[in-house]
Formats: structure tokens, C-alpha cells, sequence
């Protein structure tokens, strides 16, 4: 069915469990998983003021060593199910944009993602983010959202 | 993995190719599917009951028969790929709640939907129903453009 999964993450437990998930399916359709993580960069002059200083402990530097460490973390439980995981990382204002043209770039037909991931620290049941992401990408995605989390009544139309 | 997957149709081109391609994956998990479709019940008030009474049932039989060509699709394609597959209809106003509820009773662990549907223009680019069921249900749902 699937054979390039793209799993993007944000260090949150939520994307871990929508990389699990994305892993589950990859090892029993045997497919591959492209672990991914979209990185805000900060603002342009703020940017700047950071290179000035530069360093290994600017923003950007920080914020890599995390990523970089989020997804080691999904190629460990890939290589724990034998699954083989590439992974990647941009720096973008508008993570939906990114995660949309990262998949299509490295030819994956699935993207497996947290219904809360990218919500900038908010805990909600779906962010914008994957909302946006949903209307603006042609490839399937699954959404999981986070199993320690309730959801809204279904009494109330919304 | 996934074992029962709940596939709404509302009878569209999207929610179509979303049961394709959601057998397509129940075949490969080796799952079996559960065929749904939610059609709007007849409103009336309740002192014109007596005068609409014919009406209704009129409205509920083609509303049946129409869920039943739906579902009957859906047997086909389900049996053509060897997939275990069940069906079933309900009358509801909002076809998220009947979506979300039906996963929850059937034991369904997976929902797979179209991005729009007969709906679609309340969310613009994401359909209205989708939407919903992806805010009010604990369970993964995959979405396919």
C-alpha cells in the first residue's frame, strides 16, 4: 500500500506517538519512514543580532542539536522494528508549507502526524498547522491525535 | 496495528476514493472495514406529524434505499479485494456525531475519510465533516485528498 512514509515531528510526546504509529505501519506494509522536523527561524533582525553574536549556542545552533535529537529518537525505534528511517530538517515560517512540500519532494504517499503538533506550545486537539496542512496537500495523512488527551462533547454542533 | 476500520461514504467522488483506497490499506493491515453512511432525518414539527406522516416514510425509504446503493458499493469493492466488510446506516442531523459515535460502539480503531465531501464548502479546503470528526473523536483518522 504505502512505501515512504513521512513522519513529521516537534519533539512533543504526541509526535512521538503519531512516529510510532507511522513506524507500526511501515514495518507491517513494509515501507520506510522519512522522520522530519520543521524549525522556526526567528526573526529577521533578531536572526541577525543571533549570527552577530553566533557561536554554537545561537538559536539556530540550539535549535538543530533539538531537532537533530527528536529525530534520532524516531530512526531508534525505527531500527528497533527494522524499518529504514532517513531524516531531515528545514527551518520555515509556515510548517504546513513545509511539511506538504518535503513529502512531495522526497516522493513519500503518507504522512503520519500528531492532530496537535506545531501548535506553538498550545495544548489543542487539532492546530491549525495539520488543519492547514489537510487542505493543502494531495498525499493521505493520518491523523493521531494525542491518546492522554479527552476530547470535546459531541452533543454541541460546531 | 489496525483491525476495523470505520469508512463513511456520503455517495461523492472524494469519499469514493477513499474507500478504494482505504481497502486497499484494510487488505494490506489485513483488517476488516466497516461500510457507513449518515443520512439527514426527515424534519418536521411535531403538530404537522399527522399531515407529513406519509411523507416521511416516503423520505426514509428513498433515504434507506440510497444508503443501501452507497454500502452496496462498498460491498463490492471490499469483497473484490478479499476484505472482511460489514455495513450499516443511520438517520442523524450531524453526520460527524453519527461518525464519531459508530467508531466508538463498532470498536473501530481507524476512521478513513475524504478531504471533502458532499460538504465540503463549509471548510473550503478541508471538508466541514472531516473537520469535525478530526475534533471530536480520540481515534486516528486518515485523510485522503
Amino acid at each position: 500500500m504505502f512505501k515512504r512514509i513521512f513522519v513529521p515531528v516537534d519533539g512533543s510526546q504526541q509526535a512521538m506517538h503519531a512516529a510510532a504509529i507511522g513506524i507500526a505501519m511501515a514495518a507491517k506494509d513494509g515501507a520506510m519512514v522519512m522522520a522530519f522536523e520543521v524549525l522556526t527561524p526567528l526573526p529577521a533582525v533578531t536572526f541577525a543580532a543571533d549570527s552577530l553574536l553566533g557561536g554554537k549556542h545561537g538559536h539556530a545552533a540550539g535549535a538543530t542539536v533539538r531537532a537533530r535529537q527528536h529525530l534520532a529518537d524516531v530512526a531508534t525505534m525505527a531500527r528497533d522494528t527494522a524499518v529504514p528511517c532517513e531524516e531531515g530538517y528545514v527551518f520555515d515560517r509556515r510548517p504546513y508549507t513545509a511539511i506538504a512540500c518535503a513529502a512531495r519532494r522526497t516522493g513519500c504517499d503518507l504522512i503520519v502526524v500528531g492532530a496537535g503538533e506545531y501548535a506553538h506550545g498550545q495544548h489543542v486537539h487539532l492546530s491549525h498547522e495539520i488543519a492547514r496542512l489537510l487542505g493543502s496537500t494531495d498525499i493521505p495523512v493520518l491523523v493521531c491525535p494525542d491518546p492522554a488527551k479527552g476530547v470535546e462533547p459531541c452533543s454541541v454542533a460546531c | 496495528m489496525f483491525r476495523r476500520m470505520l469508512i463513511p461514504t456520503d455517495g461523492s467522488v472524494h469519499s469514493e476514493r477513499a474507500v478504494i483506497s482505504g481497502i486497499g490499506l484494510a487488505r494490506a493491515l489485513k483488517a476488516s472495514v466497516l461500510g457507513f453512511h449518515v443520512a439527514p432525518p426527515f424534519s418536521s414539527l411535531s403538530y404537522l406529524v399527522e399531515v407529513l406522516g406519509g411523507q416521511q416514510q416516503a423520505y426514509e425509504k428513498e433515504m434507506a434505499e440510497r444508503a443501501e446503493r452507497y454500502l452496496e458499493d462498498i460491498r463490492h469493492i471490499a469483497d473484490a479485494a478479499d476484505v472482511p466488510c460489514e455495513c450499516e446506516y443511520r438517520f442523524e442531523h450531524h453526520p460527524y456525531q453519527a461518525i464519531v459515535a459508530a467508531a466508538k460502539q463498532r470498536d473501530c480503531d481507524l476512521i478513513v475519510m475524504g478531504s471533502r465531501g458532499r460538504q465540503g464548502l463549509g471548510r473550503l479546503l478541508l471538508g466541514s465533516v472531516t473537520h469535525r470528526v478530526l475534533l471530536h473523536t480520540d481515534l486516528p483518522v486518515l485523510v485522503f485528498p
